[in-house]
């Protein structure tokens, strides 16, 4: 199944070029250059693997990926950095981020992240459709 | 209390570091770039000699693309050259309109993540005498206060003037009242370099007066 990823950066010329190499690895992409409008997509649709950069206008990735975490846990990010530094990335790990990946990235490198981010969000999404069978189970009394 | 020479060596250290950090990640940005757009080609070749046939105007974008970001990379070098050659002389005459076009070319990323745009009025060169590097520090320092004063997606105006052997910087736009505290800060800072500055609540304006 091709993985659906968001990928966000106000760098046009980057998500573009990056968003075609997913598209020809069989991904299913949606690119972004305005965090604002990334989180809005997040709230409306899923997405298997958030690749997110680090350092945006008005938002940065930290703050939507706190903002990411909080309403759709189950969505895992890749945080990406031109400013790769220890405490960041230990900051965004902390926060519930998947990997952290530094500029420029290896496109191979950043495919395996998403699809182990997709394997992951496949058995999050289960487990919680697994509880939710129970708990209405539970309530019906079968 | 005065600033000690150690603080001042240190006060200047940082600056240079911050703005180093700021190039280097626009350097990575511009290299990201080429490396997904050299990827890109490297990918459409691998699928021509697969039998696929590639578009020669596709291959024609990429290039321009990559050479437009090799131009980008060689300007923010060439401004990150003249910064580090600031400080090989202590005093030298300046233009006040050079340094500060470099100074905003420098924290153009600062500004952008702060959504705040600056724009600079044409004027002729605004020439005095002084220490290049520390001049820098001090329109940063005043550039930032403002940016965080604007706010978000606000714009900032800078106008020049020489009359009577007074160069004047003027920063237009501010938004919010700068806290007092970092506006002592400022005015430190401006003692150190033979500066003094004005500040105009009500017209929303700094001034920065060598």
């Amino acid at each position: 199944m091709a993985e659906k990823v968001l990928l966000v950066d106000d760098e046009k010329e980057f998500v573009e070029g990056l968003a075609e190499r997913m598209e020809l690895r069989g991904m299913n992409v949606t690119a972004c250059t305005n965090p604002q409008e990334a989180l809005d997509k997040v709230d409306a649709e899923s997405f298997d693997a958030i690749v997110l950069d680090l350092q945006m206008p008005g938002i940065d990735g930290i703050e939507a990926l706190k903002h990411i975490k909080k309403t759709r846990p189950e969505m895992q990010v890749i945080l990406l950095s031109g400013h790769a530094t220890v405490e960041k990335g230990i900051e965004a790990m902390k926060l519930g981020a998947m990997d952290f990946v530094e500029k420029p990235a290896d496109i191979n490198v950043l495919t395996d992240k998403i699809k182990k981010a997709q394997a992951k969000k496949m058995i999050i999404v289960e487990e919680k459709t697994k509880e939710k069978v129970e708990e209405i189970i539970k309530q019906k009394g079968w | 209390m005065e600033s000690t020479t150690p603080q001042k060596d240190r006060d200047g250290l940082c600056f240079f570091g911050q703005i180093s950090a700021a190039i280097s990640h626009d350097l990575k940005n511009v290299l990201a770039i080429i490396n997904e757009d050299a990827g890109l080609m490297q990918d459409y070749l691998l699928m021509a000699n697969q039998g696929m046939e590639i578009n020669p105007d596709k291959l024609g974008e990429i290039a321009g693309k990559i050479l437009i970001q090799i131009k980008r990379g060689d300007s923010i070098i060439k401004n990150m050259n003249r910064f580090a050659h600031s400080v090989d002389l202590p005093e030298c005459e300046v233009d006040y309109r050079e340094l500060t076009l470099l100074v905003v070319s420098l924290l153009t990323r600062i500004a952008s993540r702060k959504s705040v745009t600056i724009s600079i009025a044409e004027s002729d060169p605004v020439k005095g005498k002084g220490d290049p590097f520390v001049i820098q520090m001090l329109i940063a320092k005043c550039l930032e206060i403002c940016i965080d004063s604007a706010g978000k997606d606000n714009e900032l105006n800078i106008e020049f003037s020489n009359e009577a052997g007074n160069s004047a910087i003027k920063i237009i736009g501010l938004s919010n009242p700068v806290p007092a505290d970092q506006l002592s800060g400022l005015e430190k800072n401006a003692v150190n370099v033979g500066a003094s500055l004005g500040f105009s609540p009500q017209d929303k304006i700094l001034i920065i007066k060598f």
